[in-house]
């Protein structure tokens, strides 16, 4: 379960399998540049470009692993492929049999640094090879390469990027019409219909770019103009196109760059207007319509490759290559995916909820039970389907906290050796698995306790040893599963955090008056840390010292829905407990009713709820409680703290709802419960969410959203805004 | 999920640029286009472009604790809109809400926000020569907003006010 270093191997297989896959892209690329090259005599300009994207995120990833032999490289090749998709550089298979054997050299390294688990094995390998022979560029006539430019309306070249320029002028010159395609969206499906229709127009044309267009038939919809540089007839386009309501206008007809260019040889430039230029106009494409559609897709006269790039079958190095496959069993996915399915599934959840109703109505009409029992099991099964798939998927956004854990050891290590500090890092529970959000936000919170252990919690050898402690300190983290939370820990063996210049600083920094001082116990006193403008840092510090904070880490971790404690002993350590909820994507909540309001409760937070008895309130100093389990719990009256408060006393019937996070428990007093539903939680705008009450809304169906209860953020302003209760707030 | 947000078809086309509509040529400049709708007894106007769709009102959320003219939260195809009433923002009445309640979805970068108004009543197109920049107004807390006055004929009088500096301070 413990381990005292962390692996250094896990940041390798990591760049392994992630430089892996660029390079399968890369090849797979390659391989049909070369196939297009063969066939067509030319290859489709996207995956040119898409190739040199390959390039440029390898040299990126290689640079973050500080794999610099490799950096260096994906560089060159990046830059290459720049020139080629730019068209300052012809794409000959010389070029192309280079860029071959430039991904041989890099699956080798990635073998190399695979077999050695070292970086720098690869370095031999990756020294840069010269292009054999001259591909260099020939730089076109200058004035040449600008001219088919002016033939692109002025308010259109204005919006495009260079490359798509380029695309734009490269298909003029090759004769094909330039395509305005005027196509209406519903902007509720806007990305995946004009995905659908880009798709369409692929095997006609080269799509240059799509651009929103001012006009809108409907204000559900948006306009978009797709610029398309014809490769086939009309007729092919109009058939691709059968799908769709598009208005097509010819932007720039077939040929006329050689039309302006042979109007360009008999005026002078200054006269060649744009009045002698076919019409870019919809008559124009009207007439070229019916000529046209006779004229094949641009031909070409070049001669085939003379030694066209192999298909290039693992040869030698094929077994390397296997070896290396087996290494990365794994898909890299975006999470915002994974938000989406969960989105849908949550979605589901509304749609299993209408059926249930449904059926439920059913039951009561005569002579209809049978069919709403069929019903009913249907939805059981459908429900438990349900629940498999929103299991699988909360599974795939899970990943060990033991990867941040080796982050932070190697802080600690290095933070220690700055302080001439020995620290010894023990590590358990890394494989407490915690959705991957909830990790990345976590990391830095940690890391801010972890630096102020280091810095003011573990002594000097020399002082440890006149305490008796050994020289080297200790920092455990730990983590491990309670429920729907994960536990993370941090404890150091260090010095403990004296309250008093605690108490000092509070008193300093204007947070606590000295009278009041006096009243807080020991517990207080050390959260006192969290409160703002008292950074530890003012004390000593070299590291931790960073403009950051306890009551930052503090707000990081409750804006997670988290929780975090401190217990501390002077010369015995610190300690500090992280609570968090195992997932934030999608979360069962309870449904309560408050003054015809219903908001939602993160399920994770409720210990139990109960039917309240009046005779069981009673009233210490300001607040109301209960006796619960021969224990006091205080009570908030929900619409008391969402200001929507109601005079007099609980009414009949009222529910209370035990929140419990780490060891504060408080009850929250609710008119009704209202069931219960896995709720997904979406963010809302910033200036309505100012009010600090929720953590986002929930859709509940038929359009209704409910709040979303910030049940940590209500406990926390429950306590700090009653004084008296702050010796129950330990529970 | 039944979109219960009927998108109402304005006056005019929403956007149509100026150069293609031949209508649009009017002497002393560009036309200017102006969404108006009513607040009370009184029609106002805003930019166009501003607005990116107009709905009828969905269930509301009212979310506690916040400024008075938030209104609350709605669902808009999935996302979630801040709602605003603008009768409170210029220090009117606050709205009540009735079948000719329209909320406008305005195209603002910094969040989704949908502005509550009594009704929609037309799509404005005007010459700048039509529209009066600097009127003299009695002193209310919309004045410091109202960027002039259109007049399209003897009966009618419409305020145009900038919207966007109003959002602006309201969402801050």
């Amino acid at each position: 379960m413990s381990k005292q270093h962390p692996k250094p191997h896990v940041a390798i297989s990591e760049f392994l399998s992630e430089a892996q896959e660029i390079i399968e892209h890369l090849s797979n690329n390659l391989m049909q540049i070369d196939g297009d090259l063969k066939q067509r005599n030319e290859a489709d300009a996207a995956l040119i470009n898409e190739t040199f994207r390959n390039w440029h995120t390898l040299k990126g990833l290689a640079s973050t692993f500080g794999a610099e032999a490799l950096a260096t490289l994906a560089h060159v090749e990046e830059n290459r492929l720049d020139d080629i998709r730019m068209g300052r550089v012809a794409l000959t298979p010389d070029i192309l049999d280079h860029l071959f054997g430039s991904v041989d050299t890099v699956m080798q390294a990635l073998v190399a640094i695979n077999t050695a688990q070292d970086f720098g094995a690869a370095q031999h390998l990756l020294a840069p090879t010269p292009l054999a022979q001259g591909a260099a560029a020939e730089p076109s006539d200058a004035l040449e390469a600008l001219l088919p430019r002016t033939l692109i309306p002025g308010d259109i070249a204005e919006v495009l990027t260079e490359y798509e320029e380029h695309r734009l002028t490269a298909n003029i010159e090759a004769g094909r019409a330039i395509l305005k395609i005027h196509a209406s969206f519903y902007i509720a499906s806007l990305s995946t219909d004009l995905e659908a229709i880009t798709a369409a127009l692929k095997p006609v044309g080269e799509h240059i770019t799509s651009l929103p267009s001012d006009e809108a038939s409907h204000p559900d919809q948006m306009d978009i103009e797709l610029l398309l540089a014809l490769g086939r007839s009309r007729a092919e386009l109009a058939e691709a196109l059968t799908d769709y309501d598009v208005r097509i206008d010819t932007l720039i007809p077939e040929n006329a760059w050689a039309m302006f260019a042979t109007a360009v040889d008999a005026t002078p430039l200054s006269e060649a207007g744009m009045s002698q230029l076919p019409a870019p106009s919809a008559t124009a494409s009207a007439a070229s319509n019916a000529e046209l559609d006779a004229v094949p897709a641009p031909t070409d006269n070049r001669q085939p490759p003379a030694a066209p790039a192999a298909l290039r079958a693992p040869t030698d190095n094929g077994e390397k290559l296997m070896s290396l496959r087996s290494v990365s069993q794994t898909v890299r996915v975006d999470i915002s995916k994974l938000d989406r399915l969960m989105n849908s599934v949550g979605e589901l959840g509304l749609v299993r909820t209408a059926i249930s109703r449904v059926s439920d109505e059913l039951r009561v009409v005569a002579g209809r039970r049978d069919l709403a029992i069929e019903l009913h099991r249907i939805v059981r099964g459908f429900e438990r389907r349900l629940a498999d798939i929103r299991e699988g998927i909360l599974e795939v956004r899970m990943v060990p906290v033991g990867q941040m854990f080796d982050r932070l050891s190697q802080i600690i290590r290095k933070e220690s050796r700055k302080l001439g500090k020995e620290v010894q890092f023990v590590v358990s529970g890394a494989e407490t698995e915690v959705d991957k959000l909830i990790i990345e936000e976590l990391s830095d919170p940690l890391m801010h306790i972890i630096r102020n252990a280091i810095d003011h919690g573990i002594e000097f050898a020399a002082d440890r040893q006149l305490t008796g402690k050994p020289e080297a300190g200790t920092i455990a983290l730990t983590a491990y599963q309670k429920g729907n939370h994960v536990l993370i820990e941090v404890e150091d063996d260090g010095s403990g955090i004296d309250t008093e210049r605690i108490l000092e600083a509070a008193i300093a920094a204007g947070n606590l008056l000295p009278e009041q001082a006096d009243a807080l116990n020991e517990r207080e006193r050390l959260n006192l840390i969290f409160t703002p403008g008292i950074t530890t840092s003012s004390e000593l510090s070299v590291i931790s010292g960073r403009g950051v904070g306890m009551d930052v880490v503090k707000t990081n971790i409750s804006a997670l829905g988290g929780i975090v404690e401190v217990q501390s002993e002077i010369g015995i350590g610190t300690k500090f407990t992280i609570t968090m909820p195992v997932t934030l994507a999608i979360t069962p909540a309870l449904l309560v009713k408050v003054r015809d309001n219903i908001y939602a409760i993160p399920l994770n937070t409720v210990a139990e709820a109960m039917t309240l008895k009046p005779e069981d309130v009673r009233q210490i100093m300001n607040t109301e409680t209960m006796t619960l389990r021969g224990q006091t719990l205080p009570l908030c009256r929900l619409d008391t703290y969402l200001n929507i408060p109601r005079d007099g006393a609980i009414p009949p019937g009222s529910r209370v709802i035990v929140a419990a996070l780490g060891q504060r428990r408080l009850g929250l007093v609710v008119d009704a419960l209202a069931g219960q539903q896995d709720v997904v939680i979406k963010p809302m705008g910033d200036s309505i969410s100012r009010s600090g009450c929720f953590s986002g809304v929930t859709d509940i169906g038929n359009q209704q959203l409910a709040l979303v209860l910030d049940t940590a953020a209500a406990i926390e302003e429950f306590f700090m805004s009653n004084d008296d209760l702050k010796p129950m707030m330990m529970g | 999920m039944t979109d219960d947000a009927i998108v109402i078809a304005p006056a005019a086309p929403l956007h149509r640029p100026a150069a293609a509509d031949p209508n649009a040529v009017v002497p002393g400049g560009a036309a200017l286009e102006f969404l108006c709708f009513t607040l009370g007894r009184e029609e106002f106007g805003i930019d166009l472009h501003l607005v990116k769709q107009i709905v009828s009102p969905p269930p509301i959320t009212f979310v506690p604790r916040t400024r008075s003219y938030f209104l609350g939260v709605i669902s808009v195809r999935g996302s979630v809109v801040t709602l605003i009433d603008l009768r409170q923002l210029l220090g009117l009445d606050p709205a009540v809400r009735d079948k000719a309640s329209r909320i406008l979805l305005l195209n603002i970068d910094r969040e989704p926000v949908g502005l509550m108004v009594d009704r929609v009543t037309q799509v404005r197109r005007v010459a700048p020569n039509d529209f009066e920049t600097n009127p003299i107004l009695e002193e209310n807390p919309a004045t410091a907003h109202v960027v002039g006055i259109l007049r399209p004929n003897r009966s009618e009088q419409i305020t145009v006010i900038d919207l966007r500096d109003i959002i602006e301070e309201a969402l801050r």
